[in-house]
């Protein structure tokens, strides 16, 4: 009978979560598809694709709009983002990470979509922002939907949400072994088989719509050879390790220019329209900085394509300006421009090398190399990036040389700055995931989400038998002593009391009991809990050292333990 | 049949009504000579005069706008996709009345629909598709052949002159794609001034042994006379050099389709002349006629009736739907032109041509003519 009740439930789950990844799987896909198509229409209307712009034979209009679409751009970018969110900033994959790793809730829907509808203005009117930061927010919308269904499988949202990511990563790449890793590596960080089938289902899905459906373009199609020394694997690494130092300059800008933006006094709701202005003066003399860059992206694999002293301008144009518009508040991601940079100074480092005439196989191989090891330490995902490149070149030569690339370059830019750009994101708003989900977990959780009423008050003119009495009412062997004001005294125990029926109460109080306060969360507590032997420990308000309440030990246990038991069930389970 | 009927009847009665005011009546037809003509001549032009009693002069045309302003204005032309946009743009075109040129009948209760998407213009009507590619000499490569556009630029390995159309079409894009960018990127990275420019460096790779074409028909006689070892040229006009038993195979990798179209420049009509051009072209575009056409050239129909009834070669017996460019093993590698991108960039395109030409001839006194 058992055996038929876990079958029937097992049956449901496999089905259930393969219909779940089917759908999210295309929804998701579709919605980075129509994002994409969304994106190229508008930057053809706009004037921001050079396809457009070659075909206006109307050059005081192309001026006019270089500079002012991506400043309008950014006014309207500026009020979505802080009219209609309720967060005022763009949200994306960072916070995707922070609600599985935490088993919390993305933020609220609507911000969700007019963030989305931000991005797609900013990649529309030409910012040098990226579009697969936005893709992959869309894909958590979409699964974070799927997880409020009443589905009765544990650890759906979890599932739900890596399913809609692994897609979209899976469509934008024509990737699906790359979604599927991507989901693992950045979201969900850690393999579950329990997440692994959905999320491939989910992969696979994204993949068809893509590549069989939309037959959509490649990212790039390139030929390489091979290969043609041996010591040209010790170049990789070289290169990748000069990379990591690139990455790690490029995050520090990212970082300082919106620490900038945050002390410019000025409304917030224009900043993102100074970067857009910025762009447009910009592009009027280097127009490859408007947008993705898709074309530049192209002839970087092209020798001769651009001069070396092309290349450095536009690398540093482009990361100053893909700096200076998520700094001031437009909504995009950070892989395109990532590539982007890496590709320019992978064919700079090859120009290099080809000038001081070290036989070589190509310019291809190294801009490859450098595109993948620049953005992988940025996204964090060294396998996803590893097979970016083998699913998109089909090629194993240039899949091993990236991968010696991106190895060196994670290892170094790890130690420099942290696992990914989204991390150090999050460490800077309190969620600090570099010391295991287990820390972020409770250190997400505030002690007044746990009962903290139950406990005995005792006043401070009370006398002993008084309090006696009251502890005895309680049920409790320790009581907080608070005085008139309900300010806190101390801790007193009944053990303490006992045969002290002349003394003042106050004289009682034990001297080294932990005192916690509303900010502290369930790590904090659990940390001044060490050695620590007793019923409940008191909540003072750190403001006006009120007494709030006093909370178990039993009860923070119980909540440590049911965070651990979740990790562990989310982790191991099967199906 | 009573639509057909009907259409008879309004055929005989325009052919009496122009033939009763003006005696023999004449339609000049602007259009590209050669074995392309010859078969036009064969499926269409021949018909409609012994449908219509209506004289058919044609005039010769290689594509060039300047016809327009000409004084010998043609009645209808048989122009490329482009530069009907770019004369439409200019109103040097007339308009089409789709109500006299797309007429009901049994089968297609909506003509519209029978026609390929885009090839249903305000100022004109595409009617068939052709291919520019690659063709090469049999005799001068008796070892390896030339198998992509790549080959076409490497000198080192297949030498020999190449004759190229003088202009700015189609060797901008094949020189890009020798450059190993993919055919879906060509425009958008030939709209870079970079684009141009690698463009341009790799056609001045092989600048010593260019030979420049004015006139489609020099294309395969450039190749079967021996004075160059590859050349492009239209896969219609490839196909019946061969059929004439010249040694030339044709290359398909990166063949370019584009569309021919007809139009009406503007000029002013009687209200009878008006009538018997939207006849003309009315008749050219019935489905059998153009299958008919495809049957003597390989150039594909834009109506999917007419590709449905192509049949075998007469003379040679095989069929015609395989030697269309837009035959599936054709297409794997296949470029098809974006004539928008082409009329909006006609200027600058022929600027940076020329100026290349003449830093040529400044560079080096070797040109080739």
């Amino acid at each position: 009978m058992t055996s038929d009740v876990t079958f029937i439930r097992i049956s449901y789950r496999i089905i259930v979560l393969t219909l779940l990844a089917l759908t999210l799987g295309s929804i998701a896909s579709l919605a980075a598809i129509a994002f994409i198509e969304a994106v190229d229409w508008m930057n053809d209307v706009l004037l921001i694709s050079p396809r457009s712009r070659i075909q206006l034979n109307n050059p005081f209009l192309l001026t006019a709009a270089t500079v002012l679409v991506p400043t309008i751009g950014g006014l309207i970018v500026g009020f979505l983002i802080q009219k209609l969110t309720i967060e005022k900033r763009p949200l994306g994959p960072a916070d995707a990470i922070k609600a599985v790793q935490l088993r919390t809730f993305l933020p609220d829907t609507r911000s969700g979509f007019v963030s989305t509808l931000a991005s797609l203005v900013s990649l529309g009117s030409g910012a040098s922002v990226g579009q697969y930061g936005p893709m992959v927010y869309m894909g958590a919308i979409a699964g974070n939907f799927a997880s409020r269904l009443k589905l009765d499988i544990p650890n759906i949202q979890t599932i739900a949400i890596a399913c809609g990511v692994a897609a979209a990563i899976s469509t934008a790449f024509n990737a699906p072994i790359a979604g599927l890793v991507f989901a693992h590596e950045v979201i969900l960080r850690h393999y579950s088989l329990q997440a692994f089938a959905p999320t491939t289902v989910a992969s696979a899905t994204g993949y068809v719509f893509a590549n069989i459906i939309f037959d959509s373009p490649p990212l790039f199609l390139v030929h390489f050879d091979g290969v043609a020394f041996g010591y040209e694997f010790l170049l990789f690494a070289i290169l990748g390790l000069v990379c990591a130092f690139l990455a790690v300059i490029f995050m520090r800008l990212l970082a300082s220019t919106s620490a900038f933006s945050e002390k410019l006094s000025l409304p917030t709701i224009f900043k993102p329209a100074i970067a857009g202005l910025a762009v447009g003066i910009i592009a009027l003399q280097l127009p490859d900085v408007l947008g993705i860059g898709k074309e530049a992206l192209r002839f970087a694999t092209i020798e001769g394509a651009f001069s070396s002293g092309e290349l450095i301008l536009l690398l540093i144009a482009k990361m100053v300006l893909t700096a200076l518009c998520l700094g001031f508040g437009f909504a995009g991601g950070v892989f395109s421009p990532s590539l982007l940079i890496g590709i320019l100074f992978g064919t700079l480092c090859w120009t290099l090398l080809d000038f001081i005439s070290i036989p070589n196989s190509g310019v291809v191989v190294y801009a490859i190399c450098a595109m993948m090891a620049l953005t992988s330490p940025i996204i964090g995902a060294p396998l996803t990036t590893i097979l970016i490149v083998f699913e998109l070149t089909h090629n194993y030569d240039l899949t091993i040389a990236a991968m010696v690339s991106v190895v060196f370059a994670n290892l170094l830019a790890y130690r420099l700055h942290g696992r990914s750009i989204f991390d150090v994101v999050l460490a800077s708003k309190g969620v600090d995931l570099s010391s295991g989900r287990d820390r972020a977990m409770l250190e997400n959780i505030n002690i007044l989400t746990l009962d903290n009423t139950d406990f005995a008050n005792l006043k401070d003119t009370y006398s002993i038998e008084e309090s006696l009495i009251q502890l005895k009412q309680v049920g409790r062997s320790a009581g907080a002593i608070t005085n008139h004001n309900n300010i806190y005294l101390g801790v007193v125990r009944t053990i303490d009391l006992i045969g002290e029926e002349s003394q003042a109460i106050t004289n009682l109080i034990r001297k080294d009991m932990p005192v916690l306060n509303e900010k502290t969360s369930l790590w904090q507590a659990m940390s001044a809990l060490e050695g620590f032997t007793g019923e409940a420990v008191p909540i003072v308000d750190s403001s006006n050292g009120e007494l709030i309440g006093m909370v178990p030990e039993s009860e923070l246990i119980t909540a440590y333990q049911k965070i651990a038991n979740d990790i562990r069930d989310e982790e191991n389970e099967g199906i | 049949m009573k639509a057909f009927n009907h259409f008879f009847i309004f055929l005989l009665c325009s052919y009496f009504s122009t033939t009763l005011l003006y005696g023999q009546s004449e339609l000049t037809i602007a259009t590209w000579g050669g074995s392309y003509e010859n078969a036009q001549q064969t499926a269409l032009f021949q018909p409609f005069e012994v449908a219509t009693g209506t004289l058919v002069n044609t005039q010769k045309y290689s594509g060039d706008l300047a016809i327009l302003n000409s004084d010998l204005l043609p009645d209808i032309i048989d122009m490329t996709l482009g530069d009907a946009l770019i004369a439409c743009d200019k109103k040097l075109i007339h308009k089409l009345d789709y109500k006299q040129i797309l007429i009901k009948d049994k089968k297609h209760e909506n003509p519209k629909s029978d026609f390929v998407k885009h090839s249903i213009l305000p100022c004109g009507i595409a009617h068939l598709s052709y291919s520019t590619l690659i063709a090469y000499d049999e005799r001068e490569f008796t070892g390896e052949k030339p198998q992509t556009i790549s080959d076409f630029f490497d000198i080192k390995r297949f030498p020999g002159k190449r004759a190229l159309n003088k202009s700015p079409s189609d060797i901008l894009e094949w020189a890009l794609i020798a450059e190993g960018v993919p055919i879906d990127q060509i425009y958008d990275l030939l709209s870079t001034e970079r684009g141009m420019r690698i463009a341009f460096r790799r056609l001045d790779s092989i600048r010593d042994e260019i030979i420049w074409w004015d006139n489609p028909r020099q294309a395969a006689s450039l190749l079967s006379t021996g004075k160059a070892v590859m050349a492009s040229g239209y896969n219609g006009r490839f196909f019946s050099a061969q059929l004439d038993g010249a040694p030339i195979t044709m290359i398909w990798d990166a063949q370019i389709i584009d569309w021919n179209v007809w139009v009406i420049p503007k000029q002013k009509d009687s209200n009878s002349k008006t009538v018997l051009k939207n006849n003309f072209i009315r008749f050219v575009i019935k489905a059998e006629n153009m299958a008919k056409l495809a049957e003597i050239i390989p150039y594909g129909p834009s109506r999917k009736s007419a590709l449905r009834r192509i049949g075998l070669h007469a003379e040679q017996g095989f069929s015609m739907r395989d030697q269309l460019p837009t035959a599936t093993h054709h297409l794997d590698r296949a470029l098809f032109r974006d004539a928008n991108w082409y009329a909006n960039t006609q200027n600058l395109r022929k600027t940076r041509f020329w100026d290349w030409l003449n830093q040529n001839k400044m560079g080096d006194a070797k040109e080739d003519n």
